[in-house]
């Protein structure tokens, strides 16, 4: 998969999921990532795409 | 089950009635309807309201006991009114047009069923299905031909090609009875399923709800209300529903770590209902006075017809409780049903309409069933990904638009049959308004028969016999659909824009325009329509030929 984002804002996301993650807290941490790909997925507005990326979150998880 | 005596134990017992066939009088019924039920009590009904006798054959020697199936779609009363047995219903029923959906003390959903001023009747109704039945029975009571044999329990059933045979228990003895077509409505464990070899076939849920009544004097309208997770039952789904009588329906969902056994007793489900009613603000006392239990399903049989058994209502398919398809489902099938079979046993249409029955009752199955399933699986979420999916659904409710569908509980509404056997295709002249398979949409008309005129709906001048709603304006076509008339069964309504009379026809005065814009009516287009309301063919351009294939089609029940 090509990247779409310049690695200068990659690597913020990625840091800003973090610090999300963290202060959802251990508790709603899963439920704050359930919402956020629904989010991502709605703004995306493509179910073909969202259904890829679906699968390829899924691979590679062990 | 009952807890103390209620208003669910004032409905009359009837007698058992020793019938001609006990002592050694057979006669040949034209239809048999295993079960009393609400599909079975409608279907008799309707088969009268064609002066096709039948003999209603049912264990119980009362109504059945408690509110069960409480809500009665828009689709369920116009059935009921062209059957002409509504009245009672509407006089009772909570008429209501929506709901709201709070999780964690935000409302994240506020839903209206379709309605306007244009409609007769209103989405939905909330009434003790114990209630429903009974206004039926009475109503059966006063038609001849219909004939209900309570005490009654078939305990063998022999198709053969051209008749069935029944054998009877009663408290007086066993008898065989014969008829041409048997209809069986014996609801969801259906005897008559398991006479013939035949299984359900789909998918359970494990997912289970309590269901309770309770009395309780409140002020708060008649809406549906869903609490997802709420702080008095916290992990468990609660819904709330008006009935009449000052009596709630409780649903909660129990956590799969709950013992049914336990959930059930009376102090548990008090204390569950102390809880709720306390947290939205409920002070009164309350008498609690039913519980069952409820577990979703998403069953068919492959086909309806078997010969000559047709299947209808919870015998024929179970879907989930949610979305209030069940009962609603069946009473479609019964308004379905009526016209056909009245119409083979007359023979003003032929044995493969029974086919269409059908094929269109499994197609609307399946579309209740896909509908219902998206609202289990939200009700009920059957695994942690699906729980952890709905709170997000539920989350993002709060405070955005686009995921509030997800949310909304996919009440049941009128079905469209778009590939049915005995429908015709467009011709591809473009027009808007109700495809093909759908139901007429209904508004306000003034009516002119003859010297008579009453101001009324649309879609009541859709009688017992197909009809063609017609446009004026097209005197090609007003002579054409005149002509068929006067040689088969079909009703002329033609749609005016002045008030005027018609030989022939029934008038129906668009005074407020409404027809033209819901129907797209120019002058000369038109819709054929099934006596059970649903559109068989239209058009922009009358053409003759092509309208005579049409109602033949229909007739016939296919090509």
């Amino acid at each position: 998969m090509a990247s779409a984002l310049s690695v200068e804002d990659l690597e913020s996301v990625w840091e800003q999921l973090a610090v999300a993650i963290d202060r959802a807290g251990p508790t709603r941490d899963r439920l704050f990532l359930a919402k956020l790909a629904v989010l991502l997925a709605n703004a995306l507005g493509d179910r073909t795409a969202v259904e890829r990326l679906i699968d390829a979150a899924l691979a590679d998880l062990e | 089950m009952a807890l103390g005596r209620s208003i669910y134990h004032d409905f009359p017992t009837y007698a058992f009635r020793r019938p001609p066939e006990l002592d050694g009088q057979a006669r040949r019924h034209p239809v048999a309807i295993v079960g009393g039920g609400p599909v079975a009590l409608t279907l008799a009904i309707g088969l009268a309201r064609y002066g096709v006798p039948s003999v209603v054959i049912e264990p119980r020697d009362c109504v059945s006991f408690g509110s069960r199936a409480c809500c009665i779609s828009r689709r369920s009363l116009e059935i009921w009114d062209h059957f002409g047995v509504v009245e009672r219903p509407l006089a009772k029923g909570l008429a209501w047009t929506g709901g709201r959906s709070f999780w964690h003390g935000h409302q994240v959903l506020a839903f209206e069923m379709p309605h306007d001023a244009d409609q007769k009747h209103p989405p939905m109704i909330n009434l003790q299905q114990c209630y429903a039945e009974q206004f039926l029975v009475d109503a059966l009571a006063e038609l001849p031909q219909a004939e209900l044999r309570w005490q009654s329990r078939v305990t063998a059933a022999v198709p053969h090609d051209d008749f069935v045979r029944l054998t009877i228990e009663t408290p007086e003895g066993v008898y065989d009875l014969e008829a041409d077509w048997v209809v069986a409505a014996d609801g969801a464990r259906s005897f008559m399923r398991e006479a013939l070899g035949l299984s359900l076939e789909g998918t359970s849920y494990e997912g289970r709800y309590l269901i309770a009544d309770i009395r309780l004097r409140s002020d708060h309208p008649t809406e549906r209300r869903a609490w997802f997770d709420p702080a008095s039952n916290p992990g468990s789904t609660v819904l709330m529903h008006r009935q009449p009588d000052d009596i709630w329906r409780v649903d909660y969902q129990l956590r799969d770590d709950e013992d049914a056994e336990i959930e059930l007793r009376e102090e548990r489900v008090r204390a569950r209902i102390d809880a709720h009613l306390g947290m939205i603000g409920e002070r009164m006392d309350y008498e609690l006075i039913w519980i069952s239990l409820y577990k979703a399903h998403c069953l068919t049989l492959a086909r309806y017809r078997h010969g000559r058994v047709l299947f209808a209502g919870d015998a024929a398919h179970l879907v989930p409780i949610f979305g209030v398809r069940g009962l609603n489902s069946g009473i479609d099938d019964a308004g379905n049903l009526a016209w056909k079979l009245a119409a083979v046993i007359q023979g003003w249409g032929g044995e493969a309409l029974l086919d269409s029955y059908s094929h269109e009752r499994v197609f609307a199955a399946h579309e209740n069933i896909r509908q219902a399933r998206k609202s289990t699986l939200f009700m009920t979420p059957p695994s942690p990904g699906f729980a952890l999916m709905r709170d997000a659904a539920l989350s993002l409710a709060v405070r955005h638009d686009f995921a509030r569908p997800l949310v909304n509980p996919r009440q049941t509404t009128a079905i469209t049959f778009p590939d049915s056997i005995i429908n015709t295709p467009d011709d591809g002249t473009g027009l808007a308004g109700p495809p093909v398979g759908a139901t007429l949409p209904t508004c306000p008309v003034a009516v002119r028969r003859g010297n008579r005129a009453w101001d009324g709906y649309l879609l009541d001048l859709v009688g017992l016999r197909p009809a063609v709603v017609l446009f004026a304006g097209d005197a090609t076509a007003e002579t054409a659909v005149q002509a068929a008339a006067a040689q088969g069964p079909l009703d002329v309504v033609l749609v005016t824009a002045d008030d005027c009379t018609a030989a022939h026809a029934t008038v129906a005065w668009d005074v407020r325009g409404r027809a033209r814009r819901l129907l797209d009516g120019a002058p000369g287009t038109g819709y054929l329509v099934r006596p059970d309301g649903h559109i068989a063919a239209r058009w922009r351009h009358f053409d003759a030929a092509r309208f005579a294939a049409a109602h033949a089609r229909l007739l016939k029940g296919g090509d």
